[in-house]
């Protein structure tokens, strides 16, 4: 994917030190990848931090970047592995929670997953177990496969497919405790 | 990439989450701001130092070898000074003595290490030929005759009672049946000196006493067995190396090390940080192998036995090479390495896969923190030295194998929904055995126990045995760099 002159020139302002460049490349690309740090992070305050690092390795690394690839594609992959360093570096004693296991998601439920809005999806996501968090960002937003999330977090694939299906049993049943206002009254009522 | 359909739900997510922005609070500009001249500054700063350390250990390296050329002038005028009692003298010329049963006087002389050697003898036998050793060639040359016992000797002529007086001990002579007889006994005295000489450097390490040493040892004795010399040195050292890396795998697993396992290529900075010191270093590669260079300090100890005899396989420390002799010796030595590497934490933004650690693990039932990997490792080297006679430098080759074992070290908690069991496991995760060798060239500053060394180094592992994987990567490692060692004695 060719990018685009704009940036391929703001690119080339960065390398050579030009502060304005920075600031500039920073205002383009700080929304979103704020929006990813926030997937990642437990808290916003984790997710300043990992935004500051993120941007911070941008910066250094704008040499190595070949004009090649998406650069939003690069950028992105920095903060996916900032966010994983940083899940390492905490060494967090994960705890899975025995779910219902009889609880399957229903077509109700992705009606109201449509329904939710981005920072409400965050927000639920952000409360997941850190290891369903790290394995549903990477599979189902970033889009990364089963073997690679595998080799990410030295895990085997059947670890990760199985965090996946546990991470999303965990965001239904915060739906249905948390945001029940969003489920069909009949579906309610049953509950 | 996955390349599976999405289910719904993630589906869902995915579309909702992925073009998603949320504008961060204006003061993170700030904080980034502030981290990038922080980054270039330290750059610069590790940069400048090591700018600074390549040309102070050159000056260092010349500033020595100028102390050491002018000390050479020096020692043309200590050249006639007598051994005298307390004088730490060297063996180099004892054996010779020794081995030529020649009754001379010995003159001291400081090497170009300070130290106070025999490298000169002088006999009153003026057609008597000194074998030298000078370069690897025998040379015959023809000694200065021994002006002082010359002169005693001329004195026993006319006299029935002399006072001689060789390497500082006097000693009254009664003339009892002539003069030929005091010379007998003269000669017999200059023959208690010489063993004393040779004592001087035997086991006990006597120096010349005020009191006549106990010469139990019969000449003929010290003839037959030689001079045997042990003692222990000790060292301690620093150095800098250039180090290259390349390892390739030969059964492609993943689980050697899990950065070679991606599938992908990749890079990274590396920080490892060892009880001796620390390597930091870039790493590039693939599933297959990885090459990696960077830049090792680290310091030494060494705790060596040292053994001389007058076979010629001498132990000589570096402060022995102008006696005009050559030495080798061979020790072997033997130590233990335990570290832990630690990754900095630097990301790879040109991988395509991603960066991976081996420091957790996840699993269904069972969650572990895996806190360490210590590498134990125990190399067994072989070294022999060589000083040549004609160069101050001393010439070092060793060559050995080195066993290690990778531990791992595992905090483990267990449970679901709540922590049920915490416990520890050590186990061996890898055997490993590298094939070592070592070349190098050290230099001592004059009037110092401070040496300088060159060296180039190259291991290769023989086996890198996986507990879990059976055979894994097998790295090669070649380098070379400076150090400088401190003799302790």
């Amino acid at each position: 994917m060719k990018n685009n002159p704009d940036i391929s020139e703001l690119i080339l302002r960065c390398r050579k030190g030009c502060r304005r460049a920075q600031y500039e490349l920073y205002e383009k690309f700080a929304p979103k990848m704020f929006a990813v740090c926030l997937r990642y992070a437990r808290d916003a305050s984790e997710a300043e931090d990992m935004l500051q690092d993120g941007f911070i390795k941008v910066f250094a690394n704008l040499g190595s970047f070949k004009d090649l690839g998406s650069f939003e594609g690069w950028v992105r992959r920095i903060f996916v592995n900032t966010a994983l360093e940083k899940f390492r570096k905490k060494n967090p004693m994960l705890l899975s929670s025995e779910l219902h296991p009889n609880l399957a998601i229903t077509r109700d439920d992705e009606t109201v997953l449509n329904r939710l809005s981005a920072e409400e999806l965050t927000r639920l996501i952000r409360s997941l177990p850190d290891g369903y968090r790290m394995v549903f960002n990477l599979y189902a937003v970033e889009g990364y496969s089963h073997k690679e999330i595998g080799e990410m977090l030295s895990i085997s694939e059947g670890t990760s497919k199985s965090q996946l299906a546990r991470a999303r049993q965990h965001l239904q049943e915060k739906i249905r405790t948390e945001l029940p206002e969003y489920l069909p009254v009949t579906n309610v009522m049953q509950a | 990439m996955n390349q599976e359909p999405l289910h719904p739900f993630d589906r869902n997510a995915r579309k909702k989450l992925q073009e998603h922005e949320v504008a961060p609070p204006a003061y993170v500009w700030k904080q980034v701001e502030a981290g990038i001249s922080t980054s270039k500054n330290r750059r610069k700063r590790g940069m400048f130092l090591w700018f600074l350390l390549i040309p102070a250990l050159g000056l260092s390296f010349v500033g020595g070898w100028w102390l050491g050329h002018n000390r050479g002038v020096r020692e043309l005028n200590f050249a006639t000074e007598v051994v005298r009692p307390g004088m730490n003298t060297e063996h180099g010329a004892a054996v010779f003595l020794a081995e030529n049963q020649v009754q001379a006087n010995a003159i001291p002389n400081q090497n170009s290490f300070g130290k106070v050697v025999v490298s000169q003898v002088e006999t009153n036998d003026v057609s008597m030929p000194l074998r030298e050793s000078r370069g690897g060639t025998q040379q015959e040359s023809t000694v200065q005759p021994f002006r002082e016992n010359e002169r005693s000797l001329a004195g026993f002529e006319n006299k029935e009672e002399s006072n001689v007086s060789v390497n500082g001990f006097e000693k009254s002579f009664q003339a009892e049946g002539g003069q030929e007889n005091l010379k007998e006994l003269a000669q017999a005295e200059r023959k208690n000196k010489i063993l004393m000489l040779l004592s001087d450097t035997l086991e006990e390490e006597e120096t010349l006493g005020a009191e006549m040493p106990d010469l139990a040892r019969d000449w003929e004795e010290i003839n037959r067995e030689g001079v045997k010399n042990k003692k222990w040195r000790t060292e301690i050292g620093a150095h800098v190396d250039l180090m290259g890396s390349l390892a390739f795998s030969e059964n492609q697993s993943g689980d050697y090390m899990p950065l070679f396992g991606s599938g992908k290529g990749f890079h990274e900075k590396r920080l490892e940080i060892w009880q001796y010191g620390m390597f930091a270093n870039f790493m590039y590669g693939s599933d297959q192998q990885a090459v990696r260079i960077g830049l090792r300090t680290g310091l030494s100890y060494q705790h060596q036995r040292i053994e001389t005899s007058r076979e010629g396989i001498a132990t000589v420390p570096f402060n022995m090479v102008q006696a005009g002799e050559q030495y080798v010796f061979i020790h072997s030595t033997a130590g233990m390495m335990r570290g832990i590497w630690v990754k900095t934490n630097l990301s790879s933004p040109e991988s395509e896969g991603p960066e991976l650690s081996s420091d957790l693990s996840l699993s269904d039932t069972t969650q572990y923190l895996r806190q360490e990997f210590a590498w134990v490792q125990i190399p067994v080297l072989g070294v022999l030295s060589w000083n040549p006679a004609s160069l101050p430098v001393s010439l070092e080759g060793a060559v050995g194998l080195s066993p290690g074992w990778l531990v791992r070290n595992e905090i483990w908690a267990y449970g679901r929904e709540r922590v049920e069991d915490v416990g520890y496991t050590a186990g061996m995760e890898r055997f490993r055995l590298d094939f070592n060798l070592r070349l190098g060239v050290r230099w001592e500053i004059p009037q110092t126990r401070l040496g300088i060394s060159l060296h180039a180094s190259f291991m290769q592992s023989v086996l890198n045995l996986s507990m879990a994987e059976g055979v894994a990567m097998r790295p090669v490692n070649a380098g070379g760099g400076l150090g400088i060692v401190w003799r302790l004695n």
